[in-house]
């Protein structure tokens, strides 16, 4: 009996080192670069709209920031629900 | 059967509520309905892209922003939707279970002959060479005893079970259920840590931060610093 529990003690803490790491992986490596990358497009937006003097400035962050978040909203969207967890089968 | 299986949900409920929040206009509306659910992002993409070449900005020229966008992306969908490293994993799952009932039939036959020591060991339980008679009790071994096999199963059965919810709740990280917080860590804003994937929570630091950025180059000037 302890064989066994060994066994499946080894084999949960695989299973669960993958998991983790790849929730970690979307959170600090794939997510966190497409944050970066927006951020840097607005900081770059906001550093020409300031150059060129813009007077339509409000409304084309505005339109930006709603596209950005559209965008992100579409990608959580996407990925809720596609997935069968192994304990459903 | 396979672990593995995608289906592409066409619940346009979540679509409505974008337009009711603002984020999208009816016109959006009739394009993105038009589209499966993961091409979605793409298409707002193409649209932000277009947006920032039809005003008149000089010298922004976001193509290399638009292809990281894409790229992390195409790469978070892949690697939510890609199967776990375990092909069969209901197997994974049903010898855990497999181990767990053995081990409730396991404490209860190590309950039995207990029982039957109790009642029929005249203190053989006690070691031949121990001078203590200890415990003197035979109620005292037999309550110890069953107490300290059904505890230590009982805390491995919970231990495992948790892990495979755990587990379960993690293998989607941008699930809304994997946030865990809001049945066990306190209330959804408090966790820091199991929130980093909760998109209100990314969607208000977007914006906060672009406030933040154009209010700095807004007030840079009056702060007097060449002066």
């Amino acid at each position: 009996m302890i064989r066994s529990e060994l066994l499946l003690a080894i084999s949960i803490a695989a299973y669960l080192t993958i998991v983790v790491n790849r929730w970690d992986r979307v959170r600090s490596t794939l997510l966190a670069n497409i944050l970066i990358t927006f951020e840097d497009l607005h900081h770059r937006l906001c550093s020409v709209l300031l150059k060129t003097q813009e007077k339509n400035e409000d409304k084309i962050i505005n339109q930006t920031i709603r596209y950005t978040r559209l965008i992100l909203q579409l990608l959580f969207l996407a990925v809720q629900g596609n997935y069968v967890s192994c304990t459903a089968l | 059967m396979l672990y593995y299986f995608t289906h592409f949900s066409s619940d346009d409920s979540n679509i409505q509520s974008l337009v009711e929040n603002g984020l999208i206009t009816s016109p959006e509306k009739i394009w993105l309905d038009a589209a499966e659910m993961q091409s979605r992002p793409f298409i707002v993409i193409a649209w932000l892209h277009e947006f920032t070449k039809s005003v008149p900005l000089s010298g922004l020229e976001i193509g290399s922003n638009i292809a990281a966008i894409r790229g992390g992306i195409n790469a978070t969908i892949a690697a939510v939707n890609t199967q776990l490293p375990y092909p069969y994993v209901h197997i994974f799952y049903w010898t855990v279970q497999l181990v767990l009932i053995t081990l409730s039939v396991e404490t209860g036959i190590c309950i039995a002959v207990d029982s039957y020591w109790k009642e029929n060991g005249d203190n053989l339980y006690i070691p031949s060479d121990d001078n203590v008679s200890w415990p003197a009790s035979s109620q005292t071994w037999f309550t110890f005893n069953v107490i300290l096999v059904i505890m230590g199963n009982l805390l491995f059965i919970i231990f495992t079970q948790c892990i495979l919810t755990l587990t379960e709740k993690l293998s989607n990280p941008m699930n809304k259920d994997s946030s865990l917080s809001a049945t066990a860590l306190g209330t959804p804003y408090d966790n820091f840590l199991f929130n980093l994937l909760n998109f209100h929570l990314l969607d208000s630091f977007l914006v906060k931060n672009l406030e933040a950025i154009h209010a700095g180059f807004k007030c840079y000037e009056d702060l007097d610093i060449n002066k």
